[in-house]
């Protein structure tokens, strides 16, 4: 298998984090102090050997950035402080950009000026809408007293709205998800896989994907927990969102314990809290993985996080009778919310949600294929 | 001149023709070029042409034949002859028909044009008679032929030459400190008269001097080399410092105004008389010499002699009754004496008696001032006739020259990198400052001045500031040079005049050398050698020798320098020499036996008669200088008495205290009284006082019941303390092993199985806790962890490399010798025990020397895995060591359970070395070995006078690089003791001495320039 090199490839991964990588000379550390290894998943000192060789092919096609779950243990024990765990940061940036076929997440990855255009341009959408198609801005309040919303916003035409955005972001992330496929699996011609073998694996791909199981293996399982927290509001809020929009979006004032209330605020806790432990840690840099930040980092976070305030102040002023202040709470979050999601979902940090699981769901199926192969000969 | 000066090129290569005119254009001369000979020899002929320049080897015509015809019709006219081939028949040919100068192509601009310049300006042709050689052609008329003495009047002087002109210059005695600013004189044809301003000079104080001139005439030639020998000009070298050549209007009347200068020169040493002698003829003084006193006394009566020089150095002793003799006979005699001066001999002269008293080495410049001063007195009177000098500053073209040293026409550029600038690093700011205050220097540039390096841009620059010299100073200055020269060369600068100050190979390196650094540079300016400027001044020699240390290093340079004669002082600082050699088992690779091939070297050295041993020592302070260090010398009680001592042993056996053993690096007990090991030398037992229950609480005293010999133990002894003189130090103090328990995720001291490379060396070895069998550490009754000869052998055994090394969490450097006694450790195993699984994890494998390389190959066909790829941690599993490890050549992860694990812990340096370093001024490296005074070609001095290094100290190495460097530190101790002399510390020459010697050396380089010519 013929492969061109190309000795600029490191170049190219400046721009998505630090480039002490070039410091590694091989002793193989990282990889036996990392507690995800296995004896045919190794990292992250390989990848560094493709980037190092410039083997641009060889390093899209790797899983292993997407097992790793920066636990910053390969980075202390390292011997020439090359920081890999970074590097598999800084190649999950990569491998986000080379999984888009549309360039458009090298672009914001690359360039801030792009992603803030891009956040205003989306945003600026929403509010012309608004702009142009609100309903009544009525100050009546119900009869329990609270800002009748669907007035002013109608859920009905509001679910469509966010159909049409889940349906538009779903079709970038499958297609990317696809890009990936061909990159890991599909490239590799004599690698014949039996159809059955997806469906086996398919149930380890939902699994991960619900569980983030993998995780705990590292550091312990009070991270593990706190991300999947934080996962579980966002879902939550996704599917009410998405699926159930005029139950969730009601004008009627329930009282705390329904479930309309519940899974509200437990959802926007868990975003709160979750967001404000991950924030606190990039600024703190207490940990190994908190230490180096990148913008792209910044803004997923800054924008979930002022989804979810908007969001709940929008709930308080609406059972607490101020129609104008819900009014414009409310546009704000849809504006903050819109570009968060178009953007960060298909094209940036937020696709970890399918990349992760799809990267093991992939090795699982070539490591099977493998197996089934050496046991025909 | 009003007219426009034309040149004729005849050259039958079109290439040359262009080049030349373009070079000359440059100049305002007019040229006309012509290739075709016959062509060329009719525009000739028609034009009245100021020069021409002739190319010999041409197709139609031969240059020679040219020039022949053209001879004839036009015999003045000047000729320069280019060519390409120049062959003595050609020549030979051509200075028969008189040319002006001969130019070899390829020729730089600067070639062609100042011969050009030269002959258009200011020479006649010269005849074809009075041609004499080849190199008359090139250069001035020589003046050998000529009389040597000069005539003096008042500071000029006049020399007859071998045609009909004078030479004429003059001295500038007393010029204290001063240097030339700058000379005025008169321009070629100007005419010049006796007692009239020769040449007027401008002083750096700004005071001016002036030259007068000894003969009437007109002035044929002028010295254009003046520019470049002011220096000669400070030190009055005549031959340098002509200022003109005269033809004289009436010259008899001239010659009765000047005098020569008559001495005596009494010497009886003939390289004295070759040397003094030579200085004086070159001074111009006509001088007679003699070695007996009675024919000196005999000239001075005939000849009227009025000053004498008498070399007391060839007389010793004798000269102070000379002189009281010729004082006594003529009383109006001068006599000068060049002697030494210590007290004891000057002190025997009477110094009213003399004229002056010369301490050599003498300079010219000094010679000259006394002599001037001597024969001054003796003035012409009256004449005070003014006259009409047609040389008037305002107008007549004049030459003004500039001494080249103070002329702002040099610039530096700093070469480094900002990225690798770091706390560490030399001073670059201060340099820059330093640099700026120079007065040479004109401009400087730093490496970000110029961000694109390109010839054309550097020579703008170049050409912008007027520079005329460039110092690249930095790191590896060599690496820009080629485009600067061509930087100098397209600015119409000679290439030559690019010069390099090279920190790093002047051992200038860190930041506490930023002074260094600074001389390197002024060294540079001056072009010349830094060493030379650098030496240091040399003390006489105390021919002992302390050697600190007695490992293999320190047992070698000891026996090295005894084995000559002189007296060596052997510290060591345990009970016995020997040193970490002695701990093990086998050397690779040869897989000699360590003790077999140290323990002869060990009672050799404990015999030697010129080696005074002295163990349980430490160097506590230091004094004096190099040459005469003055030691204090810790001695602590060893409690046992060295002469009556037999090493009997029994009052071991009765020891009650068990302590584990240093020597064994813990895996076995000693006693409380004990010998280091068996073969120890000196093969006496000492006492542990941290240890000892009678040093500690008083209580037992077993030993000295049991011991048969009377007074032999004696627990009240007490620590000593000795001061020795000695001359050079040298200093083996090797290393210490890494602390493999800093790296907790090995397991050391947790897991009893992992194990460092020493304490393995100690159990596989014969006199280990084990007698050599490969045994796991097991419990012991009382629930120790001990090396039982009877517990079980470990079936497989894992050995990690680059423990504590090549790490920059720990140490960065690499220990250089683990990876090999690691392989030999593997082979130990093999050869014990050939069932065992002995499996090596390394980075790269080190195998660097002579027969290392198929000694590795050798342990691979014996069957020991070796895995590229570092476990980063151990765990115990199930009773047994969890090695997990990246196999990077097979693509997978290693998860095997060992059981026993062998750590390869690095060299640091040993915990005495900071204090050694501040005690005897031996700076260390930023890794903490001793710093060697260049790492790549002096490693074994260093920057202290009189102290060397040898062994691990300096840098880890294996035993025959350290066995080899010993004896290079003996041999430069050996050295000192043969000269009696020792370099003093490179440290005491402070900055202004360093730049005193350069300046002194550049007038000494200038006489020696001379002197070759």
């Amino acid at each position: 298998m013929n492969e061109l090199i190309e000795p600029d490839l490191f170049k190219s991964m400046r721009e998505f984090g630090a480039d002490e990588w070039q410091e590694c000379y091989h002793c193989g550390n990282c990889t036996a102090i990392c507690p995800l290894t296995e004896k045919n998943i190794l990292f992250p000192r390989k990848p560094i050997k493709y980037m190092q060789m410039g083997l641009r092919k060889e390093l899209e096609a790797c899983v292993e950035p997407w097992l790793c779950y920066y636990c910053g243990e390969c980075t202390e024990k390292c011997p020439r402080n090359a920081n890999p765990g970074e590097l598999m940061m800084t190649l999950r940036r990569y491998l986000t950009t080379a999984y888009d076929w549309t360039g458009y997440a090298r672009k914001i990855y690359t360039s801030e000026k792009w992603e803030f255009i891009s956040i205003g341009i989306l945003a600026t959408f929403v509010l012309v809408l608004f702009l142009l198609f609100h309903g009544p801005m009525t100050t009546i309040l119900t009869s329990e007293g609270g800002v009748q919303l669907n007035v002013f916003a109608p859920s009905g035409i509001v679910h469509i709205g966010d159909m049409l955005m889940a349906a538009t972001v779903s079709f970038f992330l499958i297609s990317n998800i696809f890009n990936m496929y061909w990159k890991i699996v599909g490239r590799n011609r004599d690698l014949r896989i039996p159809p059955g073998l997806y469906i086996k694996e398919f149930k380890s791909l939902i699994f991960n994907f619900a569980s983030q199981w993998k995780f705990n293996k590292c550091d312990g399982k009070s991270y593990w927990f706190l991300h999947w927290f934080l996962m579980s509001g966002y879902v939550i809020l996704f599917i009410l969102i998405v699926g159930f929009l005029g139950w969730f979006q009601t004008d009627e004032i329930h009282p705390w314990w329904h479930p309309q209330r519940l899974i509200g605020y437990y959802a926007t806790a868990a975003l709160l809290i979750g967001v404000g432990y991950f924030f606190y840690g990039r600024i703190k840099k207490s940990r190994e993985r908190l230490k180096h930040s990148h913008i792209s980092d910044w803004t997923f976070l800054v924008m979930l996080f002022l989804t979810a305030l908007t969001g709940i102040l929008v709930h308080f002023f609406r059972i607490g009778g101020l129609p104008m202040l819900t009014y414009y709470m409310y546009v704000a979050h849809l504006m903050i919310l819109f570009p968060m999601i178009m953007i960060e979902v298909p094209f940036s940090k937020w696709s970890h949600l399918a990349y992760r699981p799809a990267a093991i769901y992939f090795s699982n199926i070539k490591e099977a294929a493998l197996k089934q192969k050496q046991n025909h000969k | 001149m009003e007219r426009q000066p034309s040149i004729l090129v005849i050259d039958d290569e079109p290439v040359v023709c262009e080049s030349c005119q373009r070079i000359l254009s440059k100049e305002d001369f007019k040229v006309d070029t012509n290739t075709n000979p016959k062509e060329a020899y009719n525009q000739a002929l028609l034009h009245n042409y100021d020069l021409v320049l002739l190319d010999l080897m041409m197709d139609e015509m031969d240059g020679i034949e040219l020039l022949t015809a053209l001879r004839e019709e036009k015999p003045n006219l000047p000729v320069i002859i280019i060519t390409g081939y120049p062959t003595k028949k050609s020549k030979q040919e051509a200075t028969d028909l008189g040319v002006s100068d001969y130019i070899i192509k390829p020729f730089m601009p600067g070639e062609l044009l100042d011969p050009v310049t030269h002959i258009i300006e200011h020479t006649e042709v010269v005849g074809k008679k009075e041609l004499i050689g080849f190199r008359e052609i090139i250069g001035l008329p020589k003046w050998e032929r000529s009389e040597k003495h000069f005539m003096f009047y008042k500071e000029g002087w006049l020399q007859k030459g071998w045609d009909d002109s004078y030479r004429v210059g003059g001295q500038l005695p007393d010029l204290d400190g001063e240097s030339i600013l700058s000379i005025t004189i008169p321009d070629v044809n100007s005419v010049i008269y006796r007692d009239a301003p020769l040449a007027e000079i401008t002083l750096s104080n700004n005071t001016k001097r002036s030259i007068p001139s000894p003969v009437s005439g007109r002035i044929v030639e002028v010295n254009n080399e003046l520019e470049n020998d002011l220096p000669f000009i400070e030190n009055n070298m005549y031959s340098k410092f002509w200022i003109g050549r005269v033809l004289p209007k009436d010259i008899e009347e001239d010659i009765k105004y000047s005098t020569t200068r008559n001495l005596l020169f009494f010497t009886g040493n003939t390289e004295n008389k070759n040397h003094y002698y030579r200085q004086l003829i070159d001074l111009g003084y006509i001088v007679q010499q003699t070695s007996s006193i009675e024919e000196l006394m005999n000239r001075i009566k005939e000849d009227q002699l009025r000053t004498v020089v008498l070399d007391a150095g060839s007389f010793p002793g004798e000269v102070p009754g000379y002189v009281k003799r010729l004082h006594k006979t003529f009383r109006d005699l001068k006599i000068i004496v060049f002697d030494r001066n210590d007290n004891d001999v000057a002190k025997k002269y009477r110094k009213n008696w003399l004229f002056s008293y010369c301490v050599p080495p003498l300079h010219a410049k000094e010679i000259s001032g006394v002599l001037n001063k001597a024969f001054s007195n003796a003035g012409i009177e009256g004449i005070e006739t003014k006259y009409e000098t047609a040389f008037q500053p305002e107008v007549i073209d004049k030459i003004h020259i500039t001494n080249r040293y103070n002329k702002r026409e040099t610039a530096v550029y700093f070469l480094y990198d900002d990225e690798d600038e770091h706390a560490e690093s030399i001073d670059m700011a201060e340099l820059s400052s330093y640099a700026d205050e120079i007065p040479g220097i004109g401009t400087i540039w730093h490496s970000h001045d110029f961000p694109v390096m390109d010839a054309n841009v550097v020579a703008e620059q170049i050409r912008e500031t007027h520079t005329k010299r460039i110092i690249i100073a930095g790191d590896s200055p060599g690496k820009v040079k080629d485009m600067f020269v061509r930087a100098m060369i397209i600015s119409g600068n000679d290439p030559k005049d690019v010069l390099l100050a090279g920190f790093r190979d002047h051992g200038a390196i860190y930041q506490s050398d930023t002074e260094r650094a600074k001389a390197i540079l002024f060294c540079a300016l001056y072009g010349l050698f830094y060493d030379e400027a650098i030496k240091p001044g040399e003390n006489p020699v105390n021919a002992d020798t302390l050697i600190i240390g007695g490992g293999i290093a320190g047992i070698q340079a000891s026996l090295e320098i005894a084995n000559s004669g002189n007296r060596v002082f052997l510290l060591e600082k345990s009970g016995t020499i020997g040193g970490h050699m002695a701990t093990f088992d086998k050397t690779f690779p040869t897989l000699d036996c360590a003790a077999c091939i140290l323990t002869p070297k060990m009672v050799e050295v404990g015999q030697h008669p010129n080696i005074e041993l002295m163990t349980m020592s430490e160097v506590v302070g230091v004094s004096g200088g190099p040459g005469n260090y003055k030691v204090t010398i810790l001695r602590k009680a060893r409690y046992v008495n060295l002469n009556k001592c037999t090493g009997c042993g029994i009052c071991a056996t009765k020891c009650p205290t068990n302590v584990p053993s240093e020597f064994d690096s813990g895996t076995t007990l000693r006693k409380a009284i004990y010998m280091p090991f068996p073969q120890a030398v000196p093969n006496k037992y000492m006492v542990d006082p941290a240890h000892c229950r009678y040093i500690q609480e008083g209580k037992c005293g077993v030993c000295v019941k049991a011991c048969p010999v009377e007074d032999c133990i004696n627990l009240d002894a007490k620590d000593e303390t000795v001061e020795i003189t000695v001359g050079n130090i040298i200093l083996a103090t090797g290393f210490k092993p890494f602390d493999a328990s800093r790296i907790e995720d090995y397991g050391y001291g947790e897991y009893p199985n992992v194990v460092t490379s020493l304490e393995f060396e100690r159990l596989v070895n014969a006199s280990g806790p084990t007698g050599g069998r490969i045994k796991l550490r097991t419990r012991d009754k009382r629930g120790n962890w001990i090396f039982d000869p009877a517990s079980d052998e470990p079936e497989s055994i894992a050995i990690i490399h680059c423990v504590g090394s090549r790490d920059r969490n720990y140490n960065a450097f690499c220990s250089r010798v683990c990876c090999m006694y690691s392989l030999k450790l593997a082979h130990l195993v093999k050869e014990k025990l050939p069932d065992a699984t002995v499996s090596e994890y390394y980075i790269d494998m080190r195998a660097f020397g002579k027969g290392y390389e198929e000694f590795y190959n050798r342990i691979k066909r014996e069957g020991v895995h070796i895995v590229r790829g570092r476990p980063a941690k151990i765990e115990a599993v199930d009773g047994q060591l969890l090695v997990r490890s990246e196999d990077i050549l097979n693509d997978t992860l290693i998860e095997d359970k060992v059981d026993m694990v062998v750590l390869a812990v690095g060299l640091e340096p040993g915990g005495d070395t900071d204090k050694l370093s501040k005690m005897l001024g031996v700076p260390t490296t930023e890794d903490g070995w001793f710093m060697e005074a260049n790492n790549i070609f002096d490693p074994v001095n260093t920057r202290a006078g009189g102290i060397t290094l040898a062994g691990v100290c300096q840098g880890p190495k294996d035993i025959p690089s350290t066995v080899a460097q010993a004896s290079a530190a003996a041999s430069r101790v050996l050295q000192n003791i043969v000269k009696q002399k020792v370099h003093k510390n490179v440290s005491d020459l402070s900055l202004k001495k360093i730049e005193e010697n350069i300046q002194q050396l550049s007038n000494i380089k200038m006489v020696c320039y001379e002197r070759v010519n």
